[in-house]
């Protein structure tokens, strides 16, 4: 039976619905920038003048020392803890190789109060350093810059470790073993081939730690660091004035797109290149005695102190504060900022994977690069730090809020400065990325000849999208929801800002706690920040392990089927 | 566009419009991608019930082709006509699910997560549960997969989900089949054996069908017609036959099958190259004489006594006189010999031998005709 088929209204809504669905979202990603951006068109001379003369050459200095400083930091420990664990075998060696991103967990709002408690004037270390050396014996002064920059680099790390392990896994492994068989050196081999192997790698690492140094402006505050977006946040949370703010916000871009920049410059022409197949990489080498040890030492002590030490710590004071407050563990405070977070991150979570679904799904329909372009610009808010996402959230409310009011559809309230909607907006924009790339690595396992033949078999992208890439991506949407929502859990700077009023969550609890040096108290909530943390930690080194596990396979099991 | 809009609501409306009009027709079709030209001018017709083996280098546009008539890519000029229902003229394009074209790509293309039934049953609508059940199972025995409805994507051998690729395909009662290389990932073997049960389900079904692949042998098996790509462009589209003893360009000849060149010698209307006279329908460009190695055998000079003698039975009374030559290179085929043979002032071509009697590298002898073999003139153009 032939039935006969004809364009209705339904089939064009569906060509043009996921191109329209794919800009739309884009649209709502650039807005708040677009906004922000144009309020650089036309400078406040007077709020800058006023600035420069006040707190802003500081701002500038302490911004520039503490990127700087943490892109060291990480470099040398991500990039040294990279090439030990690739390069050589050592007691622990295998299961260092995933440990080490376990500090990807500890949010840096709660190192730093740690940092702090331990190693400030009343910490114990401080305490027990008078005690033997006298009451007015010198000490490292621990609000500092210093140690703002050594926080930030335990915390980060990870992300040029991952990137520089993957690239020495990937490509650098046979380069270095031809150059070594062409008479190079270990030292020569790895300054000639592995370290320009690596340079896109490590570019691209140490972008993502400039990025999330320059978001926060929450854990610098603990050390008295004073950087631009600090600038924003005080100019916002003091006078709420949404033109000084907005013109200072734009200073954070700027820092941004230097941050860009820089990356492109570094990465040069150089491309991620992957290996066909799985590469071997390089052969580690076995280390015997003392330096076995001490690689084990130096890799144990990065673990216990960027991770194990603070989460005891935090758990302790967790444990000695419930049973000082003789009630149960779990406050009835604690319970409301709970059911805030979660409430906030399952909006966002799904508010952006729906989104990313749309996009994804876009983009393996449609036939023009246009919507290409569209998907490559949603991700862009994970490059804007968080001020400039806050700031320029309230722009684009505000501008939606009038727009509605001139057509008389007035919302209630107080839109702009301090709604859930503002925040759960502004969540989406900067999260967006994370759950994309999840969502588009999923979508990738489905065959595009596979997307073709449903459609040759009469279904509409909507049914195709349905029946066919939702089943088969299912277990990705799935990441990505928890990457997202991990993600809107732990996130303090966006929240500080638009946070409705008397709308606290978890990470605002513990960062007023631990502002006000109530570090007992604020260990609950941070600790219960670090293991939902720990999720999406716990799935990445399992495929770490899993990775190596196999490439251990093809080492005695050469040619399977 | 008002030649789209074929019957007053949307702008097309693929069904049975008559008999007798092409299955496909595609006309001066355009398609860039970026600056690459995919597509330079490609015009064809299909017959409704003809198999057409659509061969070329990778790169020449064959799969672009497809995927233009599968509405997959939308062409940038050009027309395409389906069952006499303009689908695509550069600006409006029929989406795929409303061409009623049927798919088959190279293997695991199946969905995997359902069932070999529910795959097949995907594309069929409109059928209740007991007549679906019926059509599927009317299906899956014409693919001779009978007992197999139960089975998932991941238990079925290479060949077995080509099969079920194909039932899949066919279920919607598709007014055209494009198959993009669908047998590249299987062993020769099985490759030989299914492509003969694919071309009979169609000729069962009558169903027209356009088949890419990269492989000549397959192409001159499978279709009534072969059209052969380039850059783009269709070189010649004709019968295997034609194609391959009958090529229109020299790019033709030796994209089909192993093939030397000699030169031409034109006296008037009598062409003739060293090895005998050169036949061709009307002028050619810049001809030179095609030789398969099937036309020419390789005789040994002087000693009859080394065993060639009925062998050569058939040739030599065709031979002209510039045949002299060496062996050069031996290859060993199995059913034949197969020699490079270096003629006396530098031109080499192609003979085959019979195992029974092979000859070494070196040996001196002549190339002469086969009885019957003809040689053909093509144009020149490499």
């Amino acid at each position: 039976m032939i039935d006969r088929v004809r364009l209705g209204i339904g089939d064009r809504l569906s060509l043009i619905g996921w191109p329209v669905a794919a800009w739309l979202a884009a649209l709502l990603v650039v807005a708040p920038v677009a906004f922000l951006a144009t309020s650089l068109l036309d400078p406040n001379l007077e709020v800058w003048r006023q600035q420069w003369d006040t707190r802003l050459p500081g701002q500038l200095y302490e911004t520039v020392v503490l990127l700087v400083g943490v892109s060291i930091g990480t470099l040398v420990m991500g990039c040294g803890l990279a090439w030990l664990t690739s390069a050589y075998r050592f007691p622990g060696s295998r299961t260092f190789g995933w440990m080490l991103i376990a500090p990807l967990a500890m949010p840096s709002y709660v190192l730093g109060f740690l940092t702090l408690s331990v190693f400030g004037y009343a910490g114990p270390v401080q305490s027990t350093w008078r005690s033997v050396l006298g009451e007015n014996a010198w000490f490292p002064p621990v609000r500092s810059l210093t140690v703002a920059i050594l926080v930030f680099s335990t915390v980060l790390f990870p992300y040029v470790y991952l990137l520089a392990r993957a690239a020495l896994r990937d490509q650098a492994g046979s380069s270095y073993e031809v150059a070594r068989s062409l008479g190079a050196g270990p030292i020569e081999a790895a300054r000639r081939v592995v370290i320009p192997l690596l340079r896109p790698a490590i570019a691209a690492g140490t972008a993502v730690v400039m990025m999330e140094t320059l978001t926060d402006f929450a854990t610098v505050q603990y050390f008295g660091v004073d950087t631009v977006s600090v600038g924003v946040f005080r100019i916002w949370r003091g006078t709420f004035d949404r033109d000084a703010a907005s013109e200072f916000a734009t200073l954070v871009l700027v820092f941004a797109l230097l941050v860009i920049g820089l990356e492109r410059v570094l990465r040069g022409r150089a491309r991620y290149g992957q290996a066909a197949g799985e590469a071997a990489g390089i052969s580690p080498r076995r280390l015997r005695g003392a330096r076995a040890w001490a690689a084990t030492a130096v890799c144990g002590s990065v673990v216990a102190l960027a991770f194990a030490a603070p989460a005891v710590r935090l758990a302790l004071w967790a444990l000695e504060e419930a049973a000082r407050s003789d009630r149960s563990l779990f406050s009835a405070r604690y319970l409301e900022f709970l059911q805030n977070s979660l409430v906030l991150a399952s909006v966002t979570a799904v508010v952006c994977v729906v989104t990313a679904w749309l996009v994804a799904n876009a983009r393996r329909f449609g036939s023009s690069s246009a919507t290409g372009v569209a998907a490559r610009l949603t991700a862009v808010g994970y490059a804007v730090p968080g001020p400039v996402v806050a700031i320029g959230v309230i722009l684009a409310v505000v501008a939606l809020d009038g727009a509605l009011e001139a057509i008389g559809l007035g919302l209630p309230g107080a839109l702009a400065t301090g709604s859930f909607l503002a925040l759960a907006y502004a969540y989406a924009v900067r999260l967006l990325a994370p759950g994309l790339n999840a969502v588009e690595s999923g979508l990738d396992q489905v065959p595009v000849d596979m997307t073709s033949t449903a459609r040759s078999l009469g279904r509409r992208p909507g049914a195709v999208a349905a029946h066919i890439h939702l089943p088969l991506a299912r277990t990705s949407v799935v990441t990505a929801l928890v990457l997202v929502a991990v993600d809107a859990l732990k996130e303090l700077p966006i929240v500080l800002l638009l946070r409705p009023f008397g709308f606290d969550t978890l990470s605002v609890w513990t960062y007023n706690l631990a502002s006000e040096s109530r570090f007992e108290q604020a260990a609950l909530p941070a600790l219960s920040i670090v293991a939902v943390a720990l999720i999406p930690v716990t799935m990445l080194s399992r495929q770490i392990s899993r990775r190596e596990a196999a490439v251990t396979d093809q080492e005695w099991r050469p040619g399977h089927g | 566009m008002d030649s789209l809009a074929v019957n007053g609501t949307g702008y097309a409306d693929i069904a049975d419009n008559g008999t007798g009009r092409a299955a496909v027709s595609v006309h001066g079709a355009v398609k860039h991608f970026h600056d690459v030209v995919a597509l330079d001018g490609v015009s064809f017709e299909l017959g409704r019930d003809e198999l057409l083996a659509l061969v070329g280098p990778s790169g020449c546009g064959k799969s672009t082709l497809l995927r233009a008539i599968a509405g997959l890519t939308a062409l940038d000029t050009g027309t395409v006509e389906l069952n006499g229902s303009l689908v695509d003229d550069g600006r409006h394009h029929v989406p795929p699910e409303h061409r009623r074209i049927g798919l088959v790509f190279q293997e695991h293309s199946l969905f995997p997560h359902l069932t070999v039934a529910q795959n097949v049953a995907f594309g069929i609508k409109g059928l209740g549960r007991s007549r679906l059940a019926a059509r599927v199972a009317e299906l899956l025995e014409l693919v001779e997969l009978d007992d197999y409805d139960d089975r998932y994507p991941h238990e079925l051998s290479g060949g077995e989900r080509q099969r079920v690729s194909l039932a899949r395909a066919l279920a919607p009662e598709p007014t055209l089949m494009l198959l993009d290389e669908p047998f590249a990932s299987l062993d020769p073997n099985l490759r030989v054996q299914l492509r003969g049960e694919v071309v009979s389900a169609l000729r069962a079904t009558n169903t027209p069908a356009i088949f890419v692949t990269h492989d000549q042998t397959e192409a001159m098996a499978v279709g009534d017609r072969v059209a052969v790509m380039r850059s783009g462009r269709i070189e010649q589209l004709a019968s295997p036959d034609e194609v391959f003893h009958r090529p229109n360009s020299r790019f033709v000849a030796a994209f089909m099958g192993e093939a030397a060149f000699l030169p031409v010698t034109v006296d008037g209307d009598r062409w003739s190259s060293r090895l005998g006279p050169v036949e061709h329908d009307g002028p050619v460009t810049d001809p030179v004489a095609l030789v398969r190695p099937d036309d020419v055998v390789f005789e040994p000079l002087g000693d009859a006594e080394d065993g060639n003698g009925s062998a050569d039975s058939t040739a030599g009374r065709a031979a002209g006189s510039g045949g002299s030559g060496v062996i050069v290179a031996a290859e060993f085929r199995g059913a034949q010999w197969h020699y490079k043979v270096r003629l006396a002032d530098g031109p080499e071509v192609y003979a085959a031998g019979s195992h029974l009697t092979p000859y070494r590298v070196g040996q001196q002898g002549r190339v002469v005709m086969v009885d019957g073999h003809r040689l053909t003139a093509v144009a020149d153009r490499p």
